[in-house]
């Protein structure tokens, strides 16, 4: 099943769950052509974001995306509490939760590098392109290379046409 | 209908025609040693960057969704043929 970017945003801003779009959905956001399959998003890790986030979630089904069927797992606020970093599968796509984002850190650390878009109608956040980049260079892995060229090149054209960040 | 302060948002995503028209001058003959003449060279599509530039942050990402529904569906088609 095809992940459905635009009914988990709307899940997650209906229930005021503080979030930044980072990934392949922003890289998307800023005019990328790269195609992924899932939503990456860094989550604000205070114990109301955390139930926020629980309760937006709570009727699709979340689990852990590749673990055996039969392992435990419920995405419950001390789950979340006791963890950082979740990729999971729910029943309207594949959504990988992070506290820490590489080569920024925690929430408030990625909420500098972000900024305020409209999404479907409500203000979002959404990692800038100079945050993307910084990440791909920390993550350092050949799928994060890859895709360095089309982000910097496409930094350096919307400054130029004056689409600067 | 979004509010006000969204509907701010969304003017600087939108490209103007002379903004494009300029655009597709820098992806057509891109300053040697420039980032753009980099991934030009690594094999990156240009002109789509400027027509996903012409679209707002929302259509680009619906766009999104439509291609990952479409290459779903082929990799189930493909997953399912002998």
């Amino acid at each position: 099943m095809a992940t459905d970017f635009k009914r988990l945003i709307i899940l997650l801003q209906e229930e005021l769950v503080e979030f930044i779009v980072i990934g392949g959905v922003a890289m998307v956001a800023h005019g990328s052509a790269y195609a992924t399959f899932d939503l990456d998003l860094c989550y604000r890790r205070t114990p109301e974001n955390i139930e926020r986030l629980c309760r937006a979630l709570a009727g699709h089904d979340p689990r852990l995306r590749g673990a055996p069927k039969d392992l435990p797992f419920r995405f419950e606020a001390p789950t979340v509490q006791r963890g950082l970093n979740f990729t999971l599968a729910t029943d309207i796509g594949d959504l990988d939760l992070l506290g820490e984002v590489a080569g920024l850190g925690l929430y408030d650390a990625v909420l500098k590098e972000s900024q305020m878009r409209e999404v479907f109608g409500k203000k979002c956040l959404v990692l800038s392109l100079a945050g993307l980049i910084k990440t791909k260079q920390a993550a350092g892995r050949k799928k994060d290379l890859m895709v360095l060229p089309e982000l910097e090149g496409l930094n350096e054209l919307r400054k130029k046409i004056g689409q600067e960040e | 209908m979004a509010d006000p302060a969204v509907r701010r948002f969304s003017k600087i995503n939108r490209m103007t025609r002379e903004t494009r028209n300029q655009a597709i001058e820098f992806i057509a003959n891109p300053l040697p040693g420039s980032k753009l003449a980099a991934a030009k060279e690594f094999g990156v599509d240009l002109t789509l960057l400027v027509e996903n530039l012409e679209l707002t942050t929302t259509e680009r990402i619906e766009k999104l969704c439509s291609v990952a529904s479409f290459l779903e569906d082929m990799r189930q088609t493909d997953s399912q043929t002998p």
